[in-house]
């Protein structure tokens, strides 16, 4: 599946103070479909970013008032409205040159005199980087939407994907998992875990909303959510079968509620039939329903919950991610710390008495209410 | 055809390669013609901006005003100027100036050869139009 499709980007910003090589750029990049605007220095084409209408500029270096090496900085300091795509084009390619313009924040360097051809195939690359920038955002932002009706107070979502990263990368330093899980798996898993109860879109307010343990059947409903949610995207990865986050974030939606010992929904798979994704964010999502304040609980302590995660080893979760997550639950705590810190606590107190359910934990409507 | 050829060995690459300049603007004769025409066009005021500066003494001046001098030319290609303004670059930076008077008569001279063959350049398309 090609992401680029539909995100031509179709205004270039050219800073360059000579005009000869402005026109030549903009000759060139019109000819390949671009609308080119030029600024004649670094003071000028701020102003042109600051409007948010130029994703990708290419900037010379050597300019009066502001050179280009300044412009990057400058333009990194506000990048908070989207990433500007920046290729600085000098004559001047030796190293020390491109690492102080790479840091800089520029993105890439093209050698003066450029051929249109090289131009249009960096573009490219970083309408690449641009449009997956832009996916990346568009799953956040869905994950988002269904997860605003039973999680008002937000942060779980940032938090399940930090957790899910952290656990990748305890994980990954084992020998089991180590060729299952590499960069591109963490990246993956970062990105979709947020996905994990975008199902929850399927279930009714009276029961996701309901402050209190819910009945047998209302229970049947609310599991569900792993099916709507895994079906949906099923249909999607079917459909694009070459498109490894939607294989992955499918395998978290319909698996993130098994547990190790098969007692989990909704296809009650045991062990390592579960998709390793599933696993992971299972944990990393219990972690957080237990310290967290839902309508139909307050939020443990993180003692308690690890306590709780700990007894779950080898029945609810697999025993490797347990020792995970036993070695990681520091920064477990490390994170929640910071994103309650970042929305002023607003996830609520914890409990200060451990609660009667660290006995019962295989049974807890904690872990299947998340 | 024969004729074409011979005209095309006289060309004086070093000066002006207009394969390079033609297929850096995806085959567009026309506008590569008018923007050498406008580079040189602004040529005797930038000689003398460059000249005033060098007998000033400000190398970091002398540099940015031959860099600027070296990036137009490549982007033409227009490899002679482009050498000579970097070599008064490359002295400039390094705050050798007793050359540098000397170097800019070779880029003024760099440049009188590139006029010629714009010239030469827009006789042959004016006399390819009339045939």
């Amino acid at each position: 599946m090609n992401y680029s499709v539909g995100l031509r980007l179709s205004s270039i910003l050219v800073v360059d103070d000579d005009p000869i090589a402005a026109e030549a750029l903009r000759y060139a990049l019109t000819n390949c479909g671009y609308e080119v605007t030029v600024a004649g220095d670094g003071i000028e084409a701020l102003d042109y970013v600051r409007t948010g209408n130029y994703r990708i500029v290419i900037s010379d270096v050597e300019m009066p008032k502001m050179n280009g090496i300044d412009f990057c900085r400058e333009v990194r300091k506000r990048d908070a409205c989207g990433y500007t795509y920046l290729i600085l084009l000098t004559g001047r390619c030796d190293t020390d040159s491109v690492v102080v313009g790479l840091n800089a924040g520029a993105d890439d360097y093209i050698a003066k005199p450029f051929h249109p051809s090289e131009l249009q195939m960096r573009i490219r690359a970083g309408e690449r980087l641009l449009a997956l920038e832009s996916r990346d955002l568009m799953i956040f932002a869905l994950a988002k939407l269904a997860d605003r009706r039973d999680h008002e107070t937000g942060g779980h979502l940032e938090r399940i994907r930090e957790y899910s990263r952290l656990l990748c990368f305890e994980l990954a330093k084992k020998p089991e998992y180590r060729e299952e899980i590499d960069e591109v798996f963490i990246q993956l898993i970062y990105d979709t875990s947020p996905l994990h109860d975008i199902g929850k879109v399927g279930i009714p307010d009276r029961i996701l909303l309901k402050p209190g343990r819910l009945t047998e059947e209302e229970f049947k409903i609310m599991a569900e959510h792993t099916q709507i949610g895994g079906e949906t995207l099923q249909a999607v990865a079917e459909a694009y079968p070459k498109a490894a986050f939607l294989q992955m974030a499918y395998q978290i939606t319909v698996s993130h509620h098994e547990r190790w010992d098969g007692s989990g929904y909704p296809n009650g798979l045991s062990g390592r039939e579960i998709p390793l994704p599933g696993r992971i964010v299972a944990m990393a999502d219990v972690y957080d329903a237990l310290t967290s304040q839902r309508v139909y609980k307050s939020a443990y302590p993180h003692d308690v919950a690890v306590k709780m995660i700990q007894k779950g080893s080898g029945s609810h979760f697999e025993p490797g991610i347990v020792q995970a997550f036993l070695a990681l639950q520091d920064e477990f705590r490390a994170v929640k710390e910071h994103y309650d810190q970042q929305r002023g606590k607003e996830t609520g107190q914890f409990l200060t008495q451990v609660p009667p359910i660290v006995t019962g934990v295989v049974n807890s409507p904690v872990m299947d209410q998340t | 055809m024969i004729h074409q050829m011979n005209r095309a060995s006289e060309r004086d690459s070093d000066a002006l390669n207009r394969e390079e300049l033609v297929d850096r603007l995806l085959g567009n004769v026309a506008l590569a013609q008018r923007m050498l025409s406008q580079f040189l066009d602004t040529i005797p005021e930038e000689i003398d901006l460059l000249e005033a500066v060098i007998r000033i003494g400000y190398p970091e001046e002398i540099a940015s005003l031959a860099h600027r001098h070296k990036g137009t030319a490549k982007t033409l290609a227009a490899g002679r100027v482009a050498e000579v303004a970097a070599e008064i670059e490359i002295q400039a930076r390094e705050g050798s100036t007793s050359n540098l008077l000397s170097l800019l008569d070779e880029l003024r001279t760099s440049y009188t050869h590139l006029q010629d063959e714009l010239d030469a350049w827009a006789r042959e398309a004016s006399d390819g139009a009339s045939k």
